[in-house]
């Protein structure tokens, strides 16, 4: 059993306050993913699980065990850095048993675990080298396998792939998947990359502004975006939002777009309401007789897909996302559509109003 | 980029013209030390002669050089020794555990070091004098650790700083306590630093004129009061002193030399990679 408990945490550097009101419920075996802008207060965040910060305000429990005040080490914790932190030093073998070393655990038994964690992580045939003359993915292993040595109750992540290329990042997600799976740990990730969000996570905590926006299932964090600022930043290509005023039209409302076009919201609103719509790109398609026109400004052929932006007025794109094809060509006018069900709409406050409970 | 031989040939001239422009007086005491009296202050000057060794000669037989070598080697290595122990402890809190006026105390220790020595030269001899440390190589060593102290907590303060925050914070996650952090990951990471922050400290002791000079009169002399004898009583005597300043400046810059790829390791290394 290890769970992680935050009530009421909060962070101040003197008068400014980076973190607030942060509540949240890790479970055992939960591979939670904590991501938000940068600056929004994510790290802090993790140090202050770590130990690493003081927590200001607030109760950090660990297996219902109140640990505030217990020093970082005693908290059965371990951390992988985004710079990996290594110790330059030592060999990769040093690295991993430094923490049994400091233990007392005897030189038989240190050996024991190294060279288990160096199986699983691929790194046997490293062991003796220094840091300096690993790569970039090796150094993320060796600080993954410095982690796994110390057989802690929780492992904790600050964005451990940032500093590796595309193709290892993927190939890196995976593994950390499979690991997860294998120790069967608990583990708190963070990250500002929202696709490692969705890939990786059993619940993305999205966080913004030293504040929890939204918990949730990936799926459940994209199809039901309770705010704004969550439906803008999970999803790629990003969600389309449109901001617009709503309208009474024999008692059916609209919403007027501030970019000019007109479309009718299935719901009750105050005439006047600032509202923001959002849609997918997904769910616009080309439909000749579609609630939107605009002239195509850009086509993107990724591949597999397409991505068209439509200027629906006054500069303002629209993206769409489709298959091969084309759905015309730069300087063609096209009506798009959506149906209802995948129409977000939020309030003056960013807040879901919701249409119907989608599942 | 890409140099052109032209190009190679014209930075070496004007490297080595520089070089020799700033090594020419050291040069030139060398030659003198090997000429007789009136060769050395003959004009124009002579650049061939046959060398004589009258002047070592001379100059052991009037001093007993030895007892100056030993001083300078105690004040030198005892004070460099005495501001480690004491700058090492010093750095590190102001490194790992800094508060508001770190910084401040930080810069007061160097602006003590734009204060000219001959400032407090009477107040110090006073109180040397009623400590009983005038003339004695305990004193020197005391004034040659508190006159090198600012910039070795300086520097060992600037290699700590070098060394990311995070190596020391996984160390306390794997339960390194601050005493095992230092002799565990901050010696070894910073010994380059700490090496040449030593040598530099030792050729500043070594090279120390003002206070050797005015602090002790015989039982403690290093050699550059050594080289001070042979400048005053009978007049110059240029070849003599000559050959007494390169018997003085001859063992430090051996030690330079040896040293040299430690020294310049240490003042260039930069992140701990
Ligand atoms: N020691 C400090 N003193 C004052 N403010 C700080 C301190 N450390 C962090 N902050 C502030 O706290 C906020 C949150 O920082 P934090 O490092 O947690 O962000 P983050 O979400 O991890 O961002 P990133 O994705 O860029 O890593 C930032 O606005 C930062 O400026
Ligand atoms: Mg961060």
């Amino acid at each position: 059993m290890s769970s992680v408990t935050l009530n009421q945490i909060g962070k101040s550097y003197g008068a400014l306050e980076v973190v607030s009101g942060i509540n949240l419920e890790i479970a055992d075996k939960e591979f939670v993913v904590l991501v938000g802008p940068s600056g929004c207060g994510k790290t802090t965040l993790l140090r202050m699980i770590a130990g690493l910060e003081t927590i200001t305000v607030g109760d950090l429990l660990i297996d219902g065990e109140r640990v505030n005040r217990v020093r970082p080490d005693e908290r059965g914790l371990a951390m992988v850095f985004q710079s990996y932190a290594l110790y330059p030093h030592m060999t990769v073998a040093d690295n991993m048993s430094f923490a049994l070393r400091l233990a007392g655990v005897d030189k038989s038994e240190r050996d024991r675990k190294v060279n288990e964690a160096a199986k699983i992580l691929q790194l046997d045939h490293l062991l003796q080298r220094r840091p300096a003359q690993l790569s970039g993915g090796q150094r993320q292993r060796v600080a993954i396998g410095r982690a796994i040595v110390r057989d802690p109750k929780v492992f904790l992540f600050d964005e451990p792939l940032s500093n590796l290329d595309a193709a290892l990042r993927i190939q890196m997600r995976i593994e950390l998947a499979r690991l997860h799976k294998q120790l069967s740990a608990t583990m708190i990730y963070v990250t500002h990359d929202q696709v490692e969000a969705m890939t990786m996570a059993d619940r993305i905590v999205v966080v913004n502004k030293g504040g929890i926006e939204q918990v949730g299932t990936p799926m459940e964090i994209y199809q039901n975006p309770d705010t704004v600022f969550v439906a803008g930043f999970i999803g790629s290509p990003k969600m389309n939002l449109f901001e617009a005023t709503a309208t009474t039209v024999d008692g059916r409302t609209f919403a007027h777009l501030n970019s000019g076009q007109k479309i009718s919201v299935p719901m009750q609103l105050k005439p006047g309401t600032q509202i923001t719509l959002g849609v997918r790109p997904e769910a616009l398609t080309a439909d000749s007789s579609g609630p939107l026109a605009g002239e195509i400004t850009v086509i993107e052929h990724l591949g597999g897909e397409t991505l068209t932006y439509v200027d629906i007025g006054n500069g303002k794109l629209a993206t769409i996302k489709s298959g091969e094809a084309s759905l015309g060509q730069v300087g063609d006018t096209i009506r798009v559509s959506f149906a209802a069900d995948r129409l977000h709409v939020f309030g003056p406050d960013g807040r879901a109003i919701r249409i119907q409970p989608r599942h | 980029m890409e140099q052109s031989t032209g190009q190679k040939i014209a930075t070496a001239l004007v490297g080595w013209g520089l070089s020799l422009l700033m090594a020419f007086p050291i040069l030139w005491m060398a030659l003198a030390a090997f000429k007789t009296e009136s060769q050395a202050i003959a004009s124009p000057p002579i650049f061939f002669f046959a060398p004589t060794l009258e002047n070592f000669a001379a100059v052991f037989e009037r001093a007993n050089y030895p007892h100056f070598f030993l001083n300078s080697v105690v004040v030198a290595g005892g004070s460099t020794l005495l501001a480690l122990i004491i700058g090492l402890p010093a750095a590190y809190a102001m490194a790992f555990y800094p508060t508001k006026r770190t910084k401040d105390v930080l810069v007061w220790m160097l602006s003590t070091k734009m204060m000219p020595a001959v400032g407090v030269l009477v107040p110090i001899y006073l109180m040397f004098r009623s400590a009983g440390l005038i003339d004695t190589r305990s004193g020197l060593v005391f004034m040659y650790t508190l006159m090198n102290l600012p910039i070795v907590v300086w520097m060992l303060f600037t290699f700590f700083k070098d060394v990311p925050k995070e190596i020391l914070e996984a160390a306390l996650l794997d339960g390194a306590r601050p005493v095992q952090q230092f002799w565990m990951l901050l010696l070894p990471l910073t010994a380059p630093g700490i090496a040449s922050t030593g040598l530099l400290a030792v050729i500043l002791a070594w090279n120390e004129a003002f206070w050797s000079i005015n602090l002790s009169t015989s039982n403690a002399t290093p050699l550059t009061a050594f080289i001070a004898s042979f400048s005053s009583p009978e007049g110059l005597f240029w070849a003599k002193l000559s050959a007494a300043s390169l018997l003085a400046i001859g063992p430090i810059l051996a030690f330079g030399w040896m040293t040299q790829k430690q020294l310049v390791r240490g003042l260039t290394f930069g992140a701990v990679k």
